[in-house]
């Protein structure tokens, strides 16, 4: 590092002499940006593309000063637009996610909201009681207890509820409810259903 | 020397920009805005606080963040867990310990975006729309939903304080005195009575007296089959009473007596040293007193003067909207919601359509006409549940029952439907948990 510093002096010091006269304000932009960029990989133990001292590429090198500090300089430059441009995007990514913000039909969500309260998550009983094997706590959940309403259709779920509103002597909780609902009632929370089976949460509710 | 990645040290500009435009917009100027990560980028509809992180409150927290992510919200409560007093009678005949009720709020945080403060809410001052806590930390909100519970009426029946408590154990709030009354329990020698006094309605869960005493008997079943449940009940009538009354019959006889209000059953006085109970005309020597005091709403409702005379907070059943302050809705057992009753149910239900009710104003939306439900399981045994629904409409100014709907379990069902509905009971346990908390 060292080495190819001195044998590029008078470049380096041209350099300096062009920022500090401000002759050219871009060409000491990119003095300064190659310098920064040589600096910093040298502290981090990174050898720039610099050969050692009296080697044929430092004669090469000494011979090509120019040349060279411009190709690091593009590079700073390049560096400097993919940042911005990068800036740029992530701000844009982000009014987009502002501006796309999927909020649910609050009409429908209001009707559609209480389901949730019951069939949010089809796992094993909590009572100590229950079924001893994975596979009967299953088989029992499935047969007789609430099931979870992901992966349902909207038509499914317009089927179950007519199903129960066509048993008027039906004492079970779901016949119960379903006499609270109209058709118009019964359409919103079917489609509601179908599209936000999960309430929201990210891992709450799985295909039964 | 380590160097912060760009992208980092980006985000913390943009975030301590945002916390400084959320500050300049705070309402009252001088307060505490609440900033959620989740927010940034985003343009801020507004500010929300709940107090209170029991069913109503963790519902509507939830909820609001879901339905409207522009809108800010943090949720207010005193402890960083908490347990659920649904399913707490099953902890007395060992079908679930203590443990299995403990909820957090990790999920409201991490996932919903809810900003927690674990702190009491000291007071509320709803003209300049600010929240004060016990650590001194002030909170403004555009829209205040307060569900804080319950508070019992010490000294009702005469001579049960805090101090009788630790003798004569309520257990009406799940947690260490759930545990007492179930050392008691325990400890209780056979032959001898466990004593249950029900208050006055209205109080917290209507069937949970009746659902405990069902599982004191089977606890009791066993190991003590001499010993007997007596309830004294300040009612004549109870929720599910014709069901209970048939199971008790059914599957515990004689095993269970209930004494009304009109039968001298209220309890008037106790005496916590010698362990009586007393009636108008009677004196009780239990093995074990479980006395459930009289309820009111929270202190923080009572404070702020959001109760009436009831000691219950009045609400627009249209979105629950306090009749007491402007952009303050209660919430869950501390309103008067008659006839929804007192339960997590209810209170899940009155979460969400209040939530709706919210994000439509600060959208400058009309607020949907709101559709309430409530559905209590209640656990005879492990393997005998029965249930009650009710579904509920706002009709000119107050809460209405729908005709034709709701009801109750058959009164006469074979035991394979008891034996559903106590598995209902166990998933709609694990479903409103995962509703309300995450």
């Amino acid at each position: 590092m060292l080495g190819w510093l001195q044998a590029n002096r008078q470049s380096l010091a041209r350099c300096a002499g062009e920022v500090r006269c401000r002759a050219s304000r871009l060409w000491g932009l990119w003095c300064a940006s190659a310098l920064i960029s040589l600096l910093l990989a040298g502290c981090e133990g990174q050898a720039p593309d610099a050969p050692a001292a009296g080697s044929a590429a430092a004669q090469q090198a000494t011979a090509k000063p120019a040349a060279t500090l411009r190709a690091l300089a593009e590079q700073a430059k390049a560096e400097q637009g993919a940042a911005e441009r990068a800036k740029t995007e992530q701000a844009k990514t982000e009014q987009a996610a502002a501006e796309r913000i999927e909020t649910p039909d609050l009409a429908a969500a209001a009707l559609a909201a209480n389901c949730y309260t019951c069939h949010l998550t089809p796992e094993a009983p909590v009572v100590a009681s229950a079924p001893a094997t994975p596979q009967a706590q299953a088989e029992t959940i499935k047969a007789t207890a609430i099931p979870t309403l992901a992966g349902w259709q909207a038509d499914e779920i317009r089927s179950a509820l007519a199903r129960y509103q066509a048993e008027p002597g039906g004492q079970g909780v779901m016949h119960r409810i379903a006499r609270a609902l109209d058709a118009e009632a019964i359409d919103a929370i079917a489609e509601f259903i179908a599209t936000h089976p999960c309430a929201g949460l990210l891992e709450a509710c799985s295909e039964p | 020397m380590k160097r912060m990645p760009r992208r980092q040290f980006v985000k913390g500009l943009a975030g301590s920009a945002l916390a400084g435009a959320s500050a300049l917009a705070t309402r009252s100027g001088i307060a505490d805005p609440p900033v959620s990560v989740a927010s940034i980028g985003r343009r801020t509809l507004g500010r929300v606080v709940v107090i209170g992180g029991g069913f109503a409150g963790a519902t509507a927290a939830r909820y609001l963040r879901w339905l409207e992510p522009r809108i800010e919200v943090t949720l207010v409560t005193p402890e960083a867990e908490y347990f659920t007093c649904p399913f707490s009678n099953l902890v007395q005949a060992d079908l679930v310990s203590l443990a299995d009720l403990r909820r957090d709020y990790r999920a409201l945080t991490d996932d919903a975006g809810v900003e927690l403060v674990v702190d009491h809410a000291r007071a509320i001052d709803p003209v300049a729309h600010r929240v004060e806590t016990a650590t001194g930390r002030t909170l403004g909100y555009d829209r205040l939903l307060l569900a804080p519970g319950v508070a019992f009426i010490w000294g009702s029946p005469n001579g049960y304080d805090r101090a009788a408590s630790e003798r004569m154990p309520h257990a009406w709030s799940a947690g260490r005195q759930t545990l007492l009354l179930k050392a008691r329990l325990d400890a209780l020698e056979d032959g001898a009575t466990a004593l249950i006094s029900v208050p006055r309605a209205p109080f917290r869960c209507p069937p949970g007296p009746y659902e405990r005493a069902s599982l004191m008997a089977f606890a009791l079943a066993e190991r003590c089959p001499r010993s007997k449940v007596l309830i004294l009940d300040a009612n004549e009538h109870f929720s599910k009473q014709a069901l209970f009354e048939q199971a008790w019959a059914e599957v515990y006889p004689g095993r269970i007596e209930r004494i009304p209000a009109s039968a001298d059953g209220a309890v008037q006085r106790v005496d916590a040293a010698t362990g009586q109970v007393f009636t108008d005309f009677e004196v009780f020597r239990p093995g074990l007193a479980n006395i459930i005091p009289a309820q009111r709403a929270a202190g923080i409702a009572v404070d702020a003067g959001l109760t009436d005379d009831s000691g219950w907070c009045p609400v627009d059943p249209q979105d629950f909207a306090s009749i007491k302050a402007s952009d303050v809705h209660v919430l869950g057992d501390a309103a008067q919601a008659m006839p929804m009753p007192k339960s997590a149910s209810a209170a899940n239900s009155q979460a969400k359509q209040c939530a709706v009710a919210v994000v439509a104003a600060l959208r400058g939306e009309t607020s949907p006409e709101p559709l309430y439900h409530s559905t209590c399981y209640s656990l005879v045994g492990p393997e005998y549940g029965v249930s009650v629904s009710g579904l509920y409409r706002s009709v000119a100014g107050q809460l209405a029952a729908i005709e034709g709907a709701g009801g109750t379990s058959a009164i006469r069902a074979e035991q394979l439907v008891r034996r559903e509905e106590a598995e209902q009971d166990s998933a709609w346990y694990q479903s409103i948990c995962r509703d309300a908390f995450g």
